[in-house]
């Protein structure tokens, strides 16, 4: 049985397969070997958001990059620095645009505040999730960054239908007065609003990008750990959380780098590993378990290798 | 005889426009007034995050600049152009001046 055995049913299109974990515990590794058999049944892409660019370094990216590894499968690697410095510039444009003295006042400081703020990582992942929500591929994965921004972006669209029909409110009201007032004064006027026309564009968006993350049907949730401590406690934290704020259960557990008993009985982790185990068994969801490749893995043949090395238990 | 009551009749009837255009801004005024409170509540919303008042994201805020920007003209006129634009803009919204 393969990994994607224990997804399925998979809808399309595209369907989004988020695959999320503590770093180091192997995401872009089962990203990469989910992609390649998804690739077998639809065009796929790949989507690293992992600021550790371990999808770049096993597939010879450079930097953000785009390769065609096959027809049916694509990868990307998205540089979320260069992602803020971009959207950055453009809106000290737009600013320098529209309120010109800003130009030789302080957009230097605006700039600044607006690259270093808190969550603006979060709002670039997020938005990049939005475009391949919108690309012609029928699955992608996303190889995400480490669990606490991973979980902040996923929370984002909720956040923002909230403050988007708070202004929506607001500017509703604001063009229903501007009418009766020109109305009762006898005088013409536009009941087009550009800025209530944002808002719903974006309340349109939002709730797309909520629908499909929210719904079993297009988005599944991949958790990752390793037979440790600490990768397991973010694992159940993860279940906690999409359980009670998004309100979906992950498709799949992996647990990555088991040790072979006799290693783990030399090393006295024996009991830990099979506690993990039964652990991820009581979750009542299908899980993986891939064994160590008793080395780091470097590139496409370590991963190739790890293909034996799986085991789906389907619940 | 008829010119001045052709006259009259037509200054009346202008006072009675007047009268009527009188009611009807005074009945607008609280109207108004609403309106101009709702503009600024809505403008400081979104150029809050701008000058550190957390409202909603920077980004969202940035986004939601670009339709308003005809309404930011009228605003940067009536601002005080000291060295933050952006805080003179939200203090033209009617803080203290």
């Amino acid at each position: 049985m393969s990994l994607i055995d224990a997804l399925e049913p998979l809808s399309c299109c595209p369907h989004i397969v988020v695959v999320i974990g503590k770093g180091g515990v192997g995401k872009t590794t089962v990203s990469i070997l989910i992609a390649m058999e998804l690739s077998r049944i639809g065009k796929t892409l790949l989507l690293s958001l992992d600021p550790a660019k371990h999808l770049a370094r096993y597939l010879g990216l450079s930097g953000e990059d785009f390769k065609e590894v096959n027809n049916h499968l694509h990868v990307r690697q998205v540089s979320i620095e260069k992602e803020v410095r971009r959207l950055t510039s453009k809106y000290a444009e737009l600013l320098q645009e529209i309120l010109p003295s800003l130009a030789v006042l302080n957009l230097d400081n605006i700039v600044n505040a607006i690259k270093y703020t808190p969550g603006v990582e979060e709002e670039v992942l997020l938005s990049k999730i939005s475009e391949a929500l919108r690309s012609e591929y029928n699955y992608v994965v996303i190889d995400t960054p480490p669990t606490g921004v991973t979980l902040r972006t996923l929370a984002l669209p909720k956040l923002y239908l909230t403050w988007l029909s708070k202004l929506i409110e607001i500017r509703e009201r604001i063009v229903s007065l501007r009418y009766v007032i020109a109305r009762t004064l006898g005088k013409s006027v536009d009941v087009r609003d550009k800025a209530l026309l944002k808002l719903y564009d974006m309340r349109e968006e939002f709730k797309l990008l909520d629908s499909v993350l929210c719904s079993d049907a297009r988005a599944s949730y991949v958790l990752v750990a390793t037979p440790e401590p600490l990768p397991m406690y973010e694992l159940k934290e993860t279940y906690e959380f999409l359980k009670s704020n998004l309100g979906v259960k992950p498709r799949l557990l992996v647990l990555n780098k088991v040790l072979p008993d006799s290693i783990a009985f030399e090393l006295g982790q024996q009991e830990m590993q099979k506690d993990f185990l039964k652990e991820l068994g009581s979750f009542g969801i299908s899980y993986a378990v891939i064994e160590h490749l008793r080395k780091p893995t470097e590139n496409m043949s370590d991963i190739e290798a790890l293909k034996t090395k799986i085991k789906v238990f389907k619940q | 005889m008829l010119n001045t009551l052709r006259k009259a009749v037509s200054e009346l009837v202008k006072f009675a426009k007047g009268v009527k255009q009188a009611v009807l801004e005074r009945s607008v005024s609280a109207i108004e007034e609403e309106f101009i409170e709702l503009e600024s509540a809505y403008l400081l919303l979104v150029l809050g995050p701008l000058v550190g008042v957390k409202t909603i994201t920077p980004l969202l805020s940035l986004e939601l600049l670009e339709p308003l920007s005809s309404e930011l003209k009228i605003l940067e006129g009536r601002a005080l152009k000291g060295e933050d634009v952006l805080a003179d803009l939200v203090a033209a919204l009617g803080g203290e001046w």
